[in-house]
Parts: C-alpha cells; sequence; structure tokens
C-alpha cells in the first residue's frame, strides 16, 4: 500500500473540473485508490465522492493506493496535485 | 386511487399544421409518471440492470456526440469541462455500485433506482459550503433526468395503445419517431410552435400534430377522447355524444377525399402543357422512405442526416452507419437521384440547452460547425463517396448553411483530399459526384451567380431564407406573424437565385416548406424551378395543381407576384386564383 500526503493547491480547491481530471487519471491506474480526509474516506474514482469533500484551497488530504500499479498511480496522482490541477492562473469556471 | 368519471367537454386552442381531424383516446406520454406510482419493485433484477445499463450507454453517446459540436473557442471551454464533469458522474463508480445495488438487493426498478442513487448523493452535496460545487448540482440532475427519460422512454412508448392519440408537455425528437412506430394517430403537445424540430418532424413522418395548446397535458387523462380539429385549431378533449357524431361524419367526408386524392397520384408529373416538374421527398428517418412509393414521389430531393447523432449507442461517425442509412435511401428511391444534405445541426436542432448561444440562428450551426470539427465533415464525404461508387451517378451532397464564398471553397479542398485518400485505398467514388449548396441565407441569393461558378446545384432552402430575410425568429411566437414565406422580398430572392443558376448553367431546386404550397409551388415553377422537394405527404396535392394549369397561366401568376411589393398584394392575388381555380 502507498499513502502520500498531498496540499490542494488551486485557488478554487477540488471543484468539478478538477475532481473529474483527477477520477479520469486515477482511472488509469488498476490500483484502488482512496482519499482520507477530516476522517472520511471516500472511493478517489467517484467523482461525487471527491465532490463532496468540497476541499478547499489549502486542505490537506492523503491519497491511499493499493494495487499492482500502486507506485506509478501516486506519482501521477500528486505530480497532478503540485500542478494545481494546471488552473492556479485561470479564471474557474 | 379510484379512476375519476365524468368531466365536462373542454376546447382547446392550438396549433396544426395539416388541416386533418382525428378522433381517438388519449395515452399521456409522462416518462416520470412511473417514478410518481406506486409500483417501486421491479420483476426482474437482470432486465432492470441491463436497462440501466443501456441508459447510461445512450447517455454517454449522447454527451460524447455534444462534445463534437461544442466550440473550442475560448468562453466555450467551459461547456467542454461541464461535458467531461458529465461523463464522469455517468461512470462515477460508487454511483453505479448504489443503483445496482438497489436493483439487486432491493428490487427498485430502474428508474427508481437512479432517482434514489442520486439524490443520496445530491442531499450530500447540498450540505456544502463550497459554492463552486454546489454550482454544479444542476449538471448532475441533468444526468439524473436523462438517464430516467431513455430507461422511461422505452417502456413508455412499448405500451402505447394503438391508434391512441398521445399527449404530453414536450417531445424529443426521438420520443416522436419511436411514437410513428407505434401506429400513433395524432400527437398533442403543450409547448412549441410549428416550425419545431418536433413539429417538423411528425409532419415529415405524416402523423398529425397539434402544438400550443399550453394546458393539454394537465387537463387530459388517459382514456379520454379528444379530436384534433387542425383546421379549426381546435383540441375537443372529452365531446359530448353530439359533438362526437358531428365529427364523425366530418371524418368520413374527410377519408372520402382522401381517396380521391391518392387515386390522383397517378397523374403525370407535369403541368397541363406537358411540362415535367419533379416533385421529390424531403427524409429525415429510414421509417420515412416507405412513402417515397405511397405517395408516387420522384426520389428524395434532400436527405437529412441529423438522425444519424440520435443515440441508439453508435457514434454517428461511424462511416460504415453513414453508409448503411444512405444505402437504404438508395434503394427506396429507384433511378433518381438522392440528395444528401451534409450534417446541419445548431440552431435549435440537436444541441443542448446548455450550450445556448444569444443568437443560435445567427451563431454555431451548419457548415459553421462542420469546418470547425473537420473528422465530421470528412467521415460524411468518406462515407458519401463510398456510397457513390456503388451507386454511379445518383448520389449528390449538399452543403448546408454556407455564407461565404471561402466555405465552399474549404469543403471543395476536403472533397478532393477525400477522392485522393480513396484513390490511394483503391476504393471506388463516383468521379462525377455534385456538390451543391442549401441558398437559405440572403448573401448567396445576392452573389448567386458568384456561388454558381463554383458548385453543381443550389437548393434553396425556404424556411431559413425567410427568417433571415425578415429578421424573424421562426420558433419565436411573439412574431409569428412577421414569418412569411411569401413574402415579396422572399420571391426576389429566389428570383435571383433562380436566374443565377440559369445563367451559369446549374440547377435550381427549392426544398423548404414553401413547395409544398400549391399556389406558391406554381410560382417557383413560374420562375424556373423545376424541382421541389418536400414531405412526401404534400405532393398529391401540389401534383394536382400544377396539371390544372399551363405555362402561360402559371407566367402570368408569377409576373403578378413578382410585381407585388406587400403581403396584401400577395394575399389578394392568392386569394383571387383560388376562388377561380
Amino acid at each position: 500500500m502507498e499513502k502520500q500526503k498531498v496540499i490542494v493547491k488551486n485557488s478554487a480547491g477540488l471543484h468539478a473540473r478538477p475532481a473529474s481530471l483527477l477520477v479520469k487519471l486515477a482511472g488509469q491506474f488498476e490500483s484502488d485508490f482512496h482519499i482520507n480526509m477530516y476522517g472520511y474516506k471516500i472511493n478517489g474514482k467517484s467523482i461525487l465522492g471527491v465532490l463532496t469533500l468540497a476541499a478547499e484551497q489549502g486542505a490537506e488530504m492523503e491519497l491511499e493506493l493499493e494495487g499492482p500499479d500502486e507506485k506509478d498511480a501516486v506519482k501521477a496522482l500528486v505530480k497532478l496535485f503540485d500542478s494545481g490541477f494546471n488552473e492556479n492562473n485561470e479564471e474557474h469556471g | 386511487m379510484g379512476k375519476e368519471h365524468s368531466y365536462d367537454e373542454v376546447v382547446l386552442t392550438g396549433k396544426s399544421a395539416s388541416p386533418g381531424i382525428v378522433l381517438g383516446e388519449v395515452w399521456v406520454y409522462n416518462p416520470h409518471s412511473l417514478l410518481d406510482s406506486e409500483m417501486i419493485k421491479s420483476k426482474g433484477t437482470a432486465s432492470e440492470k441491463k436497462k440501466l445499463d443501456d441508459a447510461m450507454q445512450k447517455v454517454l453517446t449522447d454527451l460524447h456526440n455534444m462534445a463534437h459540436f461544442t466550440s473550442r473557442k475560448s468562453k466555450d471551454i467551459n461547456a467542454l469541462h461541464i461535458i467531461e464533469t458529465q461523463k464522469e458522474f455517468v461512470r462515477d463508480p460508487e454511483l453505479y455500485r448504489k443503483m445496482v445495488h438497489l436493483i439487486e438487493k432491493e428490487a427498485f426498478h430502474a428508474a427508481r433506482a437512479v432517482q434514489e442513487a442520486f439524490q443520496s448523493f445530491i442531499n450530500l452535496i447540498e450540505q456544502n459550503d463550497n459554492e463552486f460545487i454546489k454550482s454544479r448540482l444542476v449538471d448532475l440532475r441533468d444526468i439524473r433526468d436523462r438517464l430516467i427519460r431513455y430507461i422511461q422512454q422505452n417502456a413508455m412508448i412499448s405500451s402505447v395503445q394503438n391508434n391512441a392519440i398521445v399527449v404530453a408537455k414536450e417531445f424529443s425528437p426521438t420520443d416522436i419517431v419511436m411514437l410513428s412506430r407505434q401506429n400513433v394517430q395524432g400527437i398533442v403537445v403543450d409547448s412549441g410552435g410549428l416550425t419545431s424540430h418536433a413539429a417538423i418532424i411528425a409532419n415529415s413522418i405524416g402523423v398529425p400534430i397539434m402544438v400550443d395548446t399550453k394546458t393539454a397535458s394537465q387537463l387530459i387523462r388517459n382514456g379520454d377522447t379528444v379530436i384534433i380539429d387542425g383546421a379549426n385549431g381546435k383540441l375537443i378533449v372529452r365531446p359530448d355524444e353530439r359533438k362526437q357524431q358531428q365529427y364523425e361524419e366530418l371524418i368520413a367526408q374527410q377519408n372520402k377525399l382522401l381517396e380521391e386524392e391518392t387515386s390522383d397520384e397517378l397523374l403525370p408529373s407535369t403541368t397541363k402543357c406537358g411540362k415535367e416538374v419533379k416533385l421529390r421527398a424531403n427524409i429525415e428517418f429510414e421509417e420515412e422512405l416507405h412513402k417515397i412509393k405511397k405517395f408516387n414521389v420522384a426520389g428524395i430531393g434532400l436527405m437529412r442526416t441529423e438522425s444519424l447523432f440520435f443515440s441508439d449507442g453508435n457514434s454517428a461517425l461511424e462511416v460504415s452507419k453513414q453508409e448503411r442509412f444512405y444505402e437504404s435511401a438508395l434503394k427506396h428511391s429507384g433511378d433518381e437521384p438522392l440528395t444528401i444534405r451534409l450534417f446541419d445541426v445548431g440552431g435549435d436542432k440537436l444541441l443542448d440547452e446548455d450550450e445556448s448561444e444569444a443568437n443560435p440562428f445567427l451563431g454555431w450551426r451548419g457548415i459553421r460547425i462542420l469546418l470547425a470539427h473537420r473528422e465530421l465533415l470528412r467521415s460524411q464525404l468518406e462515407a458519401i463517396l463510398k456510397v457513390s461508387g456503388r451507386y454511379p451517378r445518383r448520389c449528390r451532397i449538399l452543403v448546408p448553411m454556407i455564407c461565404t464564398l471561402e466555405e465552399i471553397k474549404s469543403v471543395r479542398i476536403e472533397l478532393n483530399n477525400a477522392i485522393s485518400r480513396l484513390d490511394s485505398l483503391g476504393i471506388a467514388y463516383d468521379k462525377s459526384i455534385e456538390l451543391g449548396i442549401m441558398v437559405e441565407v440572403p448573401s448567396v441569393a445576392i452573389q448567386a451567380e458568384a456561388y454558381a461558378d463554383l458548385v453543381d446545384f443550389f437548393s434553396i432552402g425556404t424556411n431559413d431564407l425567410t427568417q433571415y430575410t425578415l429578421a424573424v425568429d421562426r420558433g419565436n411566437n411573439l412574431i409569428s406573424q412577421l414569418y412569411q414565406q411569401m413574402h415579396p422580398s422572399v420571391w426576389q430572392l429566389i428570383r435571383m437565385t433562380a436566374e443565377g443558376g440559369r445563367k451559369k448553367g446549374i440547377q435550381v431546386s427549392v426544398c423548404g416548406e414553401l413547395a409544398s404550397n400549391p399556389f406558391a409551388a406554381l410560382i417557383l415553377v413560374g420562375l424556373g424551378i423545376c424541382d421541389l422537394s418536400m414531405a412526401p405527404v404534400f405532393v398529391p396535392a401540389v401534383k394536382k395543381i400544377i396539371h390544372k394549369h399551363d405555362m402561360q397561366e402559371i407566367k402570368d401568376l408569377t409576373d403578378r407576384v413578382l410585381n407585388a411589393t406587400s403581403m396584401a398584394e400577395i394575399n389578394l392575388i392568392v386569394k383571387q386564383w383560388k376562388s377561380v381555380s
């Protein structure tokens, strides 16, 4: 199992567009993907699960991956969080 | 709740495109009604799960198609993001798990399972403080409604009684096509105008439709008897015995007339003096093809292709799916040519409300979309070329919504590229395939000669030409009285187009509603346009009128129309003509 703490960097938080990028990326990996936050645990491949977290800028969460490609998956997902979902200087929609 | 009886007669007003009378028993179409009913438990969980899976596939296909038509330009990127997010909603594993659980463990039927599962997530998101996230609830609800609609559509439509008159708040184009397969007698809708897409489709399929009844779906119950009186724009609900008898007599007369008319179909399609006029069919769906024979029509003058986008799980871009559609039209139209219009979406057709523009008819539609999404254009050109190889000299390509010369040049380049690709693959095609344009924007009519140098034929679309000339949105009920296809200015543009085509030696035809008006058809013939395409059901009446007049009479009438300067004068000419013929 791979665990990694990340911080939401983009100003609008994990709203619809980043959430859809996140689940789309996660869906490319075979590993199970969960997100732990505020004592909740949600399926990271479920956009509705991600949206119910309502994670805002600065929120901290733990990515938890388990499966054959867990190492690659965690790397890719952390990179997406670090990039601020490619939208830090854009207006969100 | 027991069934209620004995309501009084009610008469509603509405609009009907056909003057006919229909009497029958009502079947109310309400895709959400099963949800309100007490029948929650389903009979077979496997079949319910299949309904859910099918509906999910259809919604995904729709979203996929919608993304194809969405502009990639700056501000519309948001629309694309929304579509992407909606796709993720459909694919959400937790949502799916919940729906399947409800179906398999709680024995819910599919629609109810969708309703419940979505609601549980909607509740969670509503508790959220984050406004950005809450604002996406509208998209989530939209997906829920689409799923339910697809699940219910099949169930509802397959339970329609034969010969019913179907009443609903609104219909989607696919509803109407599916209903037509169930032998319904008539359709009644609360909203919409005569030029709404639903009404146009119902007309072309030949199902009498009454629109704009406002409250019909609320006032009418399943099993009520109703009469659609098209000529008077009346909808009589629960008629008393006397009235019902009256109308039954009228229907008998109407049927007798219809029989006489059908016998006239064997008339040659010429003027009294023997000049041939080709009367062809406008066709949108495969289910209409049998009408070519039934109404003795000279092939297809306008084949619309947007129906390829209606969900059946396959992408419209699939070349082989398109080929099958075109081939089946060719098989039904004897030796006559088949004019295939390239995808004409946008305006009020097909696109979703979420992507609404301030002025859709002046915006993202027709060739503008095709040139921005070349994969659509290329797949269609390839499919038509391939079919043309098997049916040489029969296929023609018609390009919609052209309004600059550059657009047609770009299409010509794409056509040449498609031809080179087929050449390199050694696939046969018709080397002399004709490329023509719709003349539906005044700019093209005004410069008709310049366009005629670049294309092989013109097809005048009078519906759009009228709305663009008179600046009248044909769907707007507030100004519908201004929408006059026989306005003098429209006649002048048609004349210019006909003359431009004649001068440059290219063929000119008309495929708008105007051609189905017998008087207007005469004037078109008088302008030298002897190739008219219309909904097949109108062909017998037009043929009869044309056969009654010789060219001299037609030319005199045409001169009078061309000299008119107002609608009042035109109306007077029509009135006088009617009184003597």
